[in-house]
């Protein structure tokens, strides 16, 4: 289920955590990697001009630029390319979330891999995931795996896999990738609801009402989907959902997390704040998938 | 009798050096080269503290440590982390102290010393 | 050196060509061939004689040098007004000196020609309202463009621009496969949120076929999707063309007259092909120019028209807005102070001053919009109009002439500009990265979208 592995990189620190988990994969998991860059933003013209993502410099892009920026890849990621049998170099122009969405397409990658933020380029807030993750999440046939914090990517494979859910019809496709990742890779499985209750005060008997209700949910929705995959856990409990994911998460020593994907704002940079995954994103201590379609599950 | 450290890291040079540092300080030595390999030698030789490498060919750090800490036996087996990955300190947060490659002897072994005596 | 290999007076017309000239990192050897590229004195008289009308000849007449053009040119007022940046000046310096020497002018003064027709005038077509004798300076500039470009004195970019129309029939690189595929892409990407939304291709006798600029399907093709998104809402029966779906015209920018034509036919053919009842543009100015305005005498059409009924973006939006085929939620209209680039391309050049401003008083909340000064057909060049953006060699001279912009901006307050043409909308850019004066920008679409009042089922919550 991981045979190709897109991995989306600026190449600079920020992305470490993603190359780390994406290279680990491909060798453990037998995967063919894509690093993929966008070299820069077009500006003027053609695509000839344009702004590198790293530096903000305004730079033209002929085969000596190109072959360039690629040894610079090459070194930055020396080390993770040994041993890589199936890893290649692409690069390209335009606008990152949109090259990274086009080439997936076309390749028809099985997993998007990235950073949450594009790490040195001052447009991108640091602390927030960048838009670029936002619109590929978005839009993405396949799931997407993102890291934020750097200490996320030293796992080295995946056996132990957090499922949260909030019952949406997205959720539905990222328990499939949940469950069929759980098989085919032996993981154990824990599905997970966080009872919303930030902001409120509620009577006890009421929190522990819906918390009944909503294990019960659980077991109707999701066990008669597993079959005879046995090796899984439920838990419910309330809190801010972010906060208890995050904590369930390293409680357990989880070292997948994974989730749905949804937003309805269409602007990203509005949307960016405030939801659950990506809040997840930028705390947990292990890679995220946030799944959006039900295409690649 | 001696007090027992497992040594785990893939890189040769670092267990013969660990392991020529806390045998000069009175410890017993074992070695493990991944996460797999040293749960075995957990269980056969029940450490009395480990060294841990994080990241490793085979089984990393961080999934050895939860196999350990979901053993009954040897849950409360303590653990430093020498690792030279940047962020290392968040990887295993239960970890009784995190230091980085290249370390300093001293304080590994003042921290040793002061677990396990 | 009579012609070189990259800059020379034939035309770009292949693939290996093109790549060629665009491997020359900023033109480098190409404007070092132009310093030695002879001048085809005989050749360049004949096309005067051929192709010069009578309008143009008594522009050049009746000139009065009285120089009321001069405070009417934003370029004069952001040089410092020197002399050497009055329209009349600039105009009888260059083609009426052509003229009045047959033709017989050398090398540098082709050069020099060059440097004014692509840096010191946008072919705005603002000066021409200020003369008394209606003396429009910007269509002599173009003629002027046509005239350097036959001998091979044109900016590199512009070179290149034409030659992408020429061998790609689109201003980038963008194949009729790419093209389509990007249509199926987008309605993919899209339709999940608009159940049943599609991105009809080639589909005849539609209600409305719409055209675009390179540039979206090559790097923004949610703009694509935003318009098939505007056009499901609203319920119409459209189409794109398979061919024929690129409505610019670098070469109009470029003075390749031959190309020009060649571009407008391809849409034209389209348009005969899939017999729509109307077709629309994106939000582009010079788009519109080209295959509104100035095509269809391009094309040779007798009646001055397109074959079918042809509007800007701006006008079906209006219409859709005002039929109430699109409904805009009152609570969502934005409640900021806002104001409004009008493109010189299709305002002050078609006379589209009033729907949009209706737009805007669908979509912004009464007492929120504030007018440029000055407005309507006499507001300023967005400062990178007439291919001046795209140009490497003038990016300096460029970035002054954003100045006027810049300071309108300013003077209104508003952080949010609305530019519906891709040339004012990469130009609000630019003056934003090179000036920080703290803006957004945006289009239509993507504004009108976020604030539709949907009727219920139309959007799934994804």
């Amino acid at each position: 289920m991981f045979n190709k592995i897109l991995l989306a990189t600026t190449g600079s620190p920020a992305s470490f955590g993603a190359a780390r988990v994406a290279f680990d994969m491909a060798k453990r998991y037998d995967s063919e990697v894509t690093i993929f860059h966008v070299v820069g933003v077009p500006t003027k013209a053609f695509s000839h001009v344009v702004n590198d993502v790293r530096t903000g410099e305004e730079v033209e892009v002929d085969e000596e630029y190109l072959s360039w920026v690629e040894e610079e890849l090459k070194t930055t990621f020396a080390k993770q390319f040994e041993g890589a049998a199936n890893a290649k170099i692409v690069l390209t122009t335009g606008v990152p979330s949109r090259e990274i969405l086009r080439e997936a397409r076309k390749a028809d990658s099985d997993l998007v891999v990235m950073a949450a933020s594009s790490g040195e380029n001052a447009s991108f807030h640091k602390g927030y995931p960048g838009s670029t993750l936002q619109k590929v999440a978005k839009a993405a046939r396949c799931p997407v795996l993102s890291v934020h914090r750097e200490s996320a990517s030293y796992w080295g494979g995946f056996s132990n896999i957090l499922f949260g859910t909030d019952f949406s019809k997205q959720a539905e496709s990222a328990f499939k990738f949940a469950l069929s990742t759980a098989r085919e890779l032996d993981c154990d499985l824990t599905i997970f609801h966080a009872l919303d209750i930030s902001g409120k005060v509620l009577d006890q008997n009421e929190i522990e009402e819906n918390l009944i209700i909503a294990r019960k949910r659980i077991r109707e929705t999701y066990v008669p989907l597993m079959g005879d995959f046995k090796n899984y856990d439920i838990e419910v409990w309330e809190g801010t959902p972010y906060v208890e994911i995050v904590k369930l998460a390293r409680e357990k020593s989880v070292d997948l997390i994974c989730l749905a994907h949804h937003t309805n704002e269409l602007d990203p940079e509005r949307a960016r704040i405030g939801s659950t995954v990506e809040q997840v994103i930028l705390r947990a201590n292990c890679p995220v998938v946030s799944v959006s379609k039900p295409d690649k599950v | 009798m001696s007090k027992k450290i497992l040594i785990i890291d893939d890189d040769q040079d670092i267990r013969s050096y660990l392991g020529d540092l806390f045998g000069d300080n009175g410890y017993e030595t074992v070695m493990a080269e991944d996460g797999a390999v040293a749960m075995e030698v957990v269980t056969a030789e029940k450490p009395d503290l480990i060294t841990l490498d994080l990241e490793m060919p085979g089984e990393w750090g961080p999934r050895f440590y939860r196999k350990l800490s979901q053993s009954d036996e040897f849950k409360r087996t303590p653990v430093i982390v020498i690792s030279g990955l940047q962020a290392n300190k968040y990887a295993i947060p239960k970890a009784i102290a995190t230091l980085t490659k290249p370390f300093d002897a001293e304080e590994l072994i003042r921290i040793v010393k002061d677990t396990i005596g | 050196m009579p012609q070189g290999k990259l800059c020379n007076r034939q035309p770009i017309k292949t693939d290996e060509q093109l790549k060629l000239t665009l491997s020359d990192k900023s033109g480098k050897q190409y404007y070092a061939e132009m310093k030695e590229l002879d001048v085809d004195t005989n050749a360049l008289w004949a096309t005067i004689q051929k192709t010069m009308k009578s309008r143009i000849k008594t522009w050049l007449e009746i000139c009065a040098h009285c120089g009321m053009c001069a405070d009417s040119c934003f370029l004069y007022q952001v040089n410092d007004c020197v002399p050497e940046q009055v329209p009349s000046y600039k105009i009888q310096s260059t083609l009426g000196h052509i003229v009045k020497k047959k033709g017989q002018v050398d090398n540098e003064f082709m050069r020099h020609c060059m440097k004014v027709a692509w840096s010191q005038c946008t072919c705005c077509n603002r000066c021409g309202m200020y003369c008394p004798h209606g003396i429009d300076m910007g269509v002599m500039f173009s003629y002027l463009r046509g005239l350097l470009y036959s001998q091979g004195f044109v900016p590199w970019e512009l070179k290149i621009g034409s030659g992408m129309h020429r061998v790609y029939r689109a201003q980038m690189d963008v194949t009729t496969e790419d093209w389509v595929e990007t249509c199926e892409w987008m309605a993919e990407e899209t339709e999940e949120e608009w159940p049943g939304l599609t991105i009809p291709v080639d589909k005849k006798d539609a209600d409305i076929m719409y055209t675009c600029n390179a540039r979206e399907p090559k790097h923004y093709p949610e703009d694509l999707a935003e318009a098939a998104v505007l056009f499901h809402v609203a319920g119409e029966n459209w189409t794109v063309p398979s061919e024929g779906w690129e409505q610019t015209s670098l070469s109009m920018f470029a003075g390749d007259w031959e190309c020009c034509k060649d571009n407008v036919n391809h849409v034209y053919d389209a348009i005969e092909r899939l017999n729509p009842a109307r077709v629309t543009g994106t939000e582009c100015g010079h788009a519109h120019r080209a295959t509104v305005i100035e095509g269809p005498y391009w094309a040779g059409r007798e009646d001055g028209l397109p074959p079918k009924p042809y509007i800007h973006y701006v006008e079906w939006l209006a219409e859709a807005l005002r039929e109430g085929k699109l409904k805009i939620d009152p609570a969502k209209r934005i409640k900021e102070p806002v104001t409004l680039q009008d493109s010189c391309n299709y305002v002050r050049n078609q006379g589209l001053k009033d729907v949009t401003r209706e737009i805007l008083s669908y979509i912004v909340e009464p007492g929120y919009f504030v007018e440029m000064a000055p407005n309507k057909e006499h507001n300023y060049c967005c400062g990178g109009g007439g291919g001046f953006n795209g140009i490497g060699l003038y990016r300096e001279q460029r970035n002054v002439a954003l100045r006027k912009k810049m300071d309108q901006i300013l003077d209104t307050g508003c952080k949010l500009v609305i530019a519906p043409c891709h040339n004012c909308w990469d130009a609000i850019r630019d003056l934003e990265e090179e000036y920080e004066i703290g803006i957004r920008w945006s289009f239509l679409k993507p504004l009108i979208i976020g604030m539709l009042d949907i009727p219920e089922g139309m959007r799934v919550e994804w």
